[in-house]
């Protein structure tokens, strides 16, 4: 049997004499330097940017412990939680997160295109009424991006769990993105890429082989997978069915087909839709 | 180099064309194996308006940067798809390659600090010194993760320990 490994060799980059050459030659030239801007300007630019920078950007936040609150902000730096206390932060005008006590967060960024939270330890709850993706929290193993939803983090030292309640919501980490509807859930643990979303209805032996083969991509329990799944866990067939191999992945395919028709285009792309539309 | 630093575009393209197997070994370890090509193009055109900032000294860690921001941003923007069979037309002409892409995958799955170093060395075919020399590492690195990453990657793969690629 020949050494698997030795096949990486057909991805060796290829290299095409001229390329970046001819490229050079047809991109636009880098724009003005600073050097060409007048003093002047530039003094102006410098104290907008101080002036932006000493405020930086900050999410009003009511923070309530035993009956009582009080205002503050979050900001660039880490806040937290004490044990007893809670937190509602207005996550500019798109929505709202609420922090449980001894949660650990702060605000890593937020302008027109995103609004980001880090996350290390605790549990977040996020209500967001927001376009796709302007919404992301990062966690130390994983990044959920916001589709439009409210949803539920939990960061321990075992890892990220992602539990949604309305909407849909993406979890990437190490090169694996798994789309989390309504009614599921998905985690991921240090040095592991997100496990496929599994609904919170699936029944326990479904669980037991989608876990398996998250853990060890181990073909053998595709079979209790397709035999096990039921309409609910068709978006969870669907995510098995992008790492299955073949025959295998064959069979998924069969057994998604049962539940939710594949489109005419046989797009994945397009199957996600109307699986997303018939969740 | 002293052209390029200069900011002769000419001169920054044929040095760049020294640095391209970094740039897609990058690439490739952060998952971004079907575009590759296209955020090449990009990490160089960004390098280009760059070109002012350019450490002689560091160009291939600027450029390592500059790829992997690339491959980060291009994960965000889209959930990666696999094919349904009867679209399978390059991967059911070229069985290897399907191959080589699972194994990537696998790769995909390693602590961090292993697959970068691993798709250089496996895929690019890269020295632990060249790699080193690149992307900024100390050999020693190079070399723990070369030997650790590729340890673990034949545990996964289910192969015996002894074989393959020597960690140098």
């Amino acid at each position: 049997m020949s050494d698997p490994i030795q096949s990486l060799k057909r991805l060796k980059y290829e290299p095409k004499p001229g390329r970046w050459e001819a490229l050079a030659e047809r991109s636009p030239r880098p724009r003005v330097r600073l050097s060409r801007v007048g003093p002047v300007l530039l003094a102006a630019a410098a104290a907008v940017l101080l002036a932006v920078w000493a405020r930086g950007p900050r999410f009003d936040t009511v923070v309530t412990a035993q009956g009582t609150s009080r205002t503050t902000s979050l900001t660039s730096g880490w806040f937290e939680t004490a044990a007893g206390e809670s937190a509602t932060v207005q996550i500019a005008d798109i929505g709202q997160v609420r922090v449980e006590p001894e949660s650990r967060l702060r605000l890593v960024e937020s302008g027109r295109n995103q609004h980001r939270l880090e996350l290390t330890r605790g549990v977040l709850h996020a209500s967001v009424d927001a376009p796709p993706r302007l919404f992301v929290v990062d966690t130390p193993q994983a990044t959920a991006v916001d589709l439009g939803c409210a949803y539920t983090l939990r960061v321990t030292e075992q890892g990220t769990e992602l539990t949604v309640e309305s909407g849909l919501v993406a979890l990437e980490g190490l090169g694996r993105v798994s789309v989390v509807l309504e009614g599921m859930r998905a985690r991921t643990s240090p040095h592991s890429a997100p496990t496929t979303p599994l609904s919170l209805e699936a029944s326990p032996a479904f669980v037991e082989a989608v876990e398996t083969f998250d853990r060890r991509d181990d073909a053998r329990v595709l079979l209790d997978i397709s035999n096990d799944a039921t309409a609910a866990d068709a978006p969870t067939l669907w995510h098995v069915i992008q790492r299955a191999p073949s025959p295998e992945r064959e069979m998924l395919i069969a057994r998604l087909e049962t539940f939710v028709p594949a489109p005419p285009s046989r797009s994945m792309e397009e199957w996600w839709k109307a699986i997303v539309a018939a969740h | 180099m002293r052209a390029a630093r200069g900011g002769d575009r000419l001169a920054f393209a044929r040095l760049f064309e020294g640095f391209a197997p970094m740039v897609h070994g990058v690439l490739l370890a952060r998952g971004a194996v079907h575009e590759a090509d296209d955020l090449m193009q990009d990490v160089f055109l960004t390098a280009l308006e760059q070109l002012h900032a350019l450490d002689t000294e560091r160009v291939g860690p600027w450029l390592a940067a500059i790829a992997r921001n690339r491959a980060i941003d291009s994960f965000r923007r889209h959930v990666r798809l696999v094919p349904l069979p009867e679209d399978d037309r390059r991967g059911a002409l070229d069985p290897e390659r399907a191959e080589a892409n699972q194994v990537l995958a696998i790769i995909g799955t390693l602590p961090e600090a292993y697959r970068e170093t691993l798709v250089l060395k496996l895929v690019e075919g890269m020295s632990g010194k060249e790699i080193a020399e690149q992307t900024g590492l100390t050999a020693e690195s190079v070399r723990v993760n070369v030997h650790r990453g590729l340890k673990l990657l034949r545990e996964r793969l289910g192969l015996p320990a002894d074989g393959g690629a020597s960690d140098e």
